[in-house]
């Protein structure tokens, strides 16, 4: 997420810094929703992502002096959402990587689905997303909804290359066969 | 980001984010501001204001206090410390006196002392026969110049923190008014030595205010280190 352009700096987290309060309260209303939805998105838990978003910005706020404009606030706070998300799922003893099983023989690498027949609907893709087991969802997750690519994944998950791009792979084709399948029912 | 998925996804970006979190949340981010209803908050995320009343409750007390010690009336006060419970007053006041050469480093930062109680009188002080008034001269002096000392330091902070900056010069000078104000009545005070007493009694508020405010920096500036250093490392 590093841009080559200069970031300007940010009014509002300059204002934080001043040690200006409601400027915390401001900063929480404009990036709460789009961190919790991020955060929803891989722990797959109401409560769990409330809480992940609280410790964020509860770090976010104590860190702000050291944030240095390498990326936007935006970026910065979301990658300290992704991390922690991340760390929910592995106190939870839950994959990271999954292993599907039934279809180990063989993956296609092409899409076995016809993405161009499917009528995709937001309310279908979200509900499929959670029905994704937690490894293929958070790989799936961030590269198509956070637009981090196979590099930036496999840092944050501490994977391969090869393992972020079969488990993309394999995590698209199972949604869009679960998004089929809703689809047909 | 080419297939049709992926496509749809990116043009519909916004609509995915439909979620939103319990009001409760940012609630209990607020009150984790707040550092006396959690212990396990970082110093830092003492709200602003906490950091205000703090220093707001010192200057209240202080205030009391000298109020107390004007009004108190044929006790010598005990603020002094090492001096004797009774004090002639009439022999007490001429002997507030400050060194020359000393005053000259005074007069910058806190004239009140040279330029007040030095004409008073001129009388040269005896080191080696020192009477409790002299140490209490000396005693002004000693206080005044850790007075500034302590404002240099504290106007190191003027670049790094503004706001807390000006509010903290701010109690100072209440205080620093309340001691100007002693200084005029001085003159005209039948009971001087209350006054005086007084006055010692605000500069050493003064000084205990600015070392609590200097104390509140340190840990500023701690817990802004601690807290980069654990963020850095979750990232």
């Amino acid at each position: 997420m590093e841009l080559s352009a200069p970031i300007q700096h940010d009014e509002l987290v300059e204002r934080c810094r001043q040690g200006d309060r409601r400027s915390y309260g401001e900063l929480y209303q404009k990036y709460s929703r789009a961190m919790y939805n991020t955060s929803l998105r891989i722990v797959n838990h109401t409560a769990d992502a409330e809480d992940v978003i609280q410790e964020s910005f509860v770090d976010a706020f104590a860190a702000i002096d050291s944030f240095a404009y390498k990326s936007t606030f935006g970026a910065w706070l979301k990658r300290i959402v992704i991390n922690k998300s991340i760390n929910t799922l592995r106190k939870k003893k839950m994959d990271i990587i999954d292993i599907d099983k039934t279809s180990a023989v063989h993956v296609a690498e092409e899409d076995d689905y016809d993405e161009e027949g499917l009528k995709l609907k937001v309310e279908e893709i979200k509900k499929a997303v959670k029905e994704l087991p937690n490894g293929y969802r958070t790989v799936l997750t961030l590269h198509l909804f956070e637009g981090y690519d196979q590099e930036e994944i496999a840092e944050i998950l501490q994977i391969s290359h090869a393992t972020v791009r079969t488990q993309y792979m394999r995590a698209k084709q199972k949604l869009l066969f679960i998004i089929k399948q809703g689809g047909l029912s | 980001m080419s297939s049709p998925l992926e496509k749809f996804v990116l043009e519909n970006r916004e609509k995915f984010d439909a979620e939103t979190p319990d009001p409760g949340v940012w609630e209990k981010i607020n009150k984790r501001l707040n550092p006396d209803s959690e212990k396990a908050t970082p110093v830092l995320s003492m709200p602003f204001k906490r950091w205000l009343a703090v220093a707001a409750a010192i200057v209240l007390v202080g205030l009391t206090a000298i109020l107390y010690y004007s009004v108190r009336q044929n006790k010598a006060p005990e603020v002094a410390g090492n001096h004797p419970a009774h004090i002639d007053s009439s022999n007490h006041l001429p002997v507030i006196n400050t060194p020359v050469d000393t005053s000259g480093q005074i007069a910058q930062k806190d004239p009140v002392v040279p330029q007040k109680l030095n004409p008073v009188n001129r009388e040269p002080v005896n080191p080696s026969n020192e009477s409790p008034q002299t140490g209490e001269s000396k005693e002004m002096f000693y206080y005044a110049k850790l007075i500034e000392l302590k404002h240099e330091e504290l106007k190191s902070l003027e670049k790094d923190e503004p706001l807390l900056y000006r509010q903290f010069s701010g109690d100072v000078q209440k205080l620093d008014s309340v001691y100007h104000s002693l200084k005029i009545q001085l003159p005209n005070n039948s009971n001087r030595e209350q006054v005086i007493e007084a006055m010692i009694a605000n500069l050493q508020l003064q000084i205990g205010l600015l070392n609590k405010q200097l104390d509140i920096i340190k840990k500023i500036k701690h817990s802004k280190k601690s807290a980069y250093e654990k963020a850095y490392k979750s990232v």
